[in-house]
């Protein structure tokens, strides 16, 4: 007799913990463990850690601390519903070193993004649900953007933000522009990694959620918002073929008019919004 | 069920049909073992017992992907030179159900018919890539006449009945062009739901598991 509800648990574990599990093994010399203490300092005085030139070396193993905390969270929470088997045991105990750091920065991270820790009971019904969309949002472009957002020194920030302030000059003088792959990649956490379907609700991944959410507190995100507003914009002569160009001009033309606001000030995140409404596009937030 | 993901944003639609060709007979007819137990736990009772149905379900690009892999498959299996006596390749056991398919290509041309698919940052990335989903997708592109031309060819020999669709339209759909392919088995639509929405059952809407299961929803 098979016991779906420890599959279910080893197939998380399988695609969650255990690439975590790995990278740990396969970087025995990473610094986020040891580095934790300050990392949690930094973020309890609601400041960015700033590891200076060991930033590289330290940044991705803390993310993946982090997450392994939020796996281990998904864990306990899918036990108490009856989604996950407790009948098996949970790979790595929870008591270890990494794990007792995780939970701790994680529980540090939510409070300060204003969120609820520990968790409300969200609906078990919506558990399986929860637990695939939170999966499914670990994208190297979202990851790239937590760690950027949320972990990198201040310096690190400012070159990344004018790679993109770049990209919005270039798209100015040549929209029709093809760019390179490489680049793409270096930039493309800017496009698809504020545009999560997590929604901030009671679960493990809230912290993901909260990331991604306009919160005026954060000012990387303001800043990041800014920068996209600028290449939304330089992106208005867009259009290989001049029937699409001509309707996107005028979908610009028509989300200039309604971008200001009565003192004449642009609102961040309007021309997005706009351009949903004008082409029909659900709003995903 | 199996689940096939790709990143539209950089993935070539001819590579990702490659692999959708190439993969599928790793875990049909017969499961893949290694997939169907993790840390000794096993997903059913017996892990080794073949399957009897293959049912390739695909939406909007997917649904691209999936006739093209079809069709390319269904002309390698008939190049080789004794293809009558060979067996026939598993993937062409299937039934095959579309919910709305970008077979005939967005809308709307330029970077508008991607934004109204994807959103607008997708859209913008794979515009600023010239990604295969992009350029492809275009009205008129060659990958879109070709695989159409290809399954309509194909699609009526014996043996390659795989390569004649099931459809099921969102309307309104204002994504993707709603043109069905003449050799096609069955297509119909189903008002209120959009383009995104038609294969995403929930429990006021379950026909995307009717229409999965039979080819039909009502």
């Amino acid at each position: 007799m098979i016991d779906i509800s420890a599959f279910r648990l080893r197939a998380f574990e399988s695609r969650f913990i255990v690439p975590i599990l790995n990278y740990f093994e396969e970087h025995p010399h990473d610094q986020a463990h040891a580095r934790r203490s300050e990392f949690m300092l930094s973020i309890q005085a609601g400041e960015t850690p700033d590891f200076g030139r060991e930033h590289e070396r330290v940044v991705p193993g803390l993310l993946r601390i982090l997450l392994l905390a939020e796996g281990r969270l998904w864990i306990q929470r899918g036990i108490e519903i009856g989604y996950f088997s407790p009948r098996v045991e949970p790979l790595a105990a929870p008591e270890d070193d990494i794990g007792t750091a995780g939970l701790e920065a994680l529980g540090v991270l939510l409070g300060m993004l204003g969120d609820s820790y520990p968790f409300s009971e969200a609906d078990a019904t919506e558990f399986p649900e929860n637990l695939s969309d939170a999966i499914e949002d670990l994208t190297d472009s979202r990851l790239d953007f937590l760690g950027l957002t949320l972990l990198v020194s201040k310096d690190f920030w400012k070159i990344r933000m004018a790679e993109l302030r770049d990209l919005a000059s270039i798209l100015r003088d040549r929209p029709d522009v093809t760019l390179s792959s490489r680049f793409m990649d270096r930039v493309s956490w800017a496009f698809q990694g504020p545009e999560a379907k997590l929604l901030p609700s009671g679960l493990p991944s809230d912290w993901r959620a909260a990331a991604t959410e306009r919160n005026p507190e954060w000012a990387r995100l303001q800043e990041l918002e800014e920068v996209r507003l600028e290449i939304l914009q330089a992106a208005k002569r867009i259009g290989p073929d001049e029937q699409g160009s001509i309707q996107l001009r005028t979908s610009f033309a028509l989300d200039e008019a309604t971008q200001l606001d009565g003192e004449g000030s642009h609102k961040p995140g309007g021309d997005e919004r706009t351009l949903r409404m004008i082409f029909d596009i659900p709003d995903e937030s | 069920m199996l689940f096939v993901g790709y990143d539209s944003t950089r993935e070539n639609i001819t590579g990702v049909a490659d692999s959708l060709r190439h993969n599928l007979p790793r875990f049909y007819p017969s499961p893949l073992v290694d997939a169907m137990i993790v840390s000794e736990e096993p997903a059913r009772d017996d892990i080794y017992a073949p399957y009897q149905e293959l049912i390739i379900i695909g939406h909007s690009l997917g649904g691209l992907i999936v006739r093209r892999a079809l069709a390319d498959c269904a002309q390698l299996w008939l190049n080789e030179p004794k293809h009558a006596h060979s067996q026939r390749p598993s993937i062409l056991d299937a039934k095959v159900r579309l919910f709305s398919p970008a077979s005939a290509g967005f809308r709307a041309a330029g970077l508008l018919g991607t934004v109204k698919a994807s959103g607008i940052w997708p859209a913008l990335e794979m515009y600023l890539r010239r990604s295969s989903a992009f350029t492809d997708l275009q009205p008129g592109s060659s990958t879109l006449s070709d695989t159409r031309n290809r399954t309509q060819l194909l699609a009526t020999q014996p043996g390659l009945e795989a390569l004649r669709a099931e459809l099921l339209w969102a309307n309104p759909d204002d994504v993707v062009l709603p043109e069905r392919y003449d050799t096609d088995a069955y297509w119909d639509s189903i008002s209120g739901q959009t383009h995104r929405s038609v294969c995403k059952p929930n429990t006021n809407y379950p026909a995307p598991w009717l229409f999965a299961r039979a080819g039909r929803y009502r």
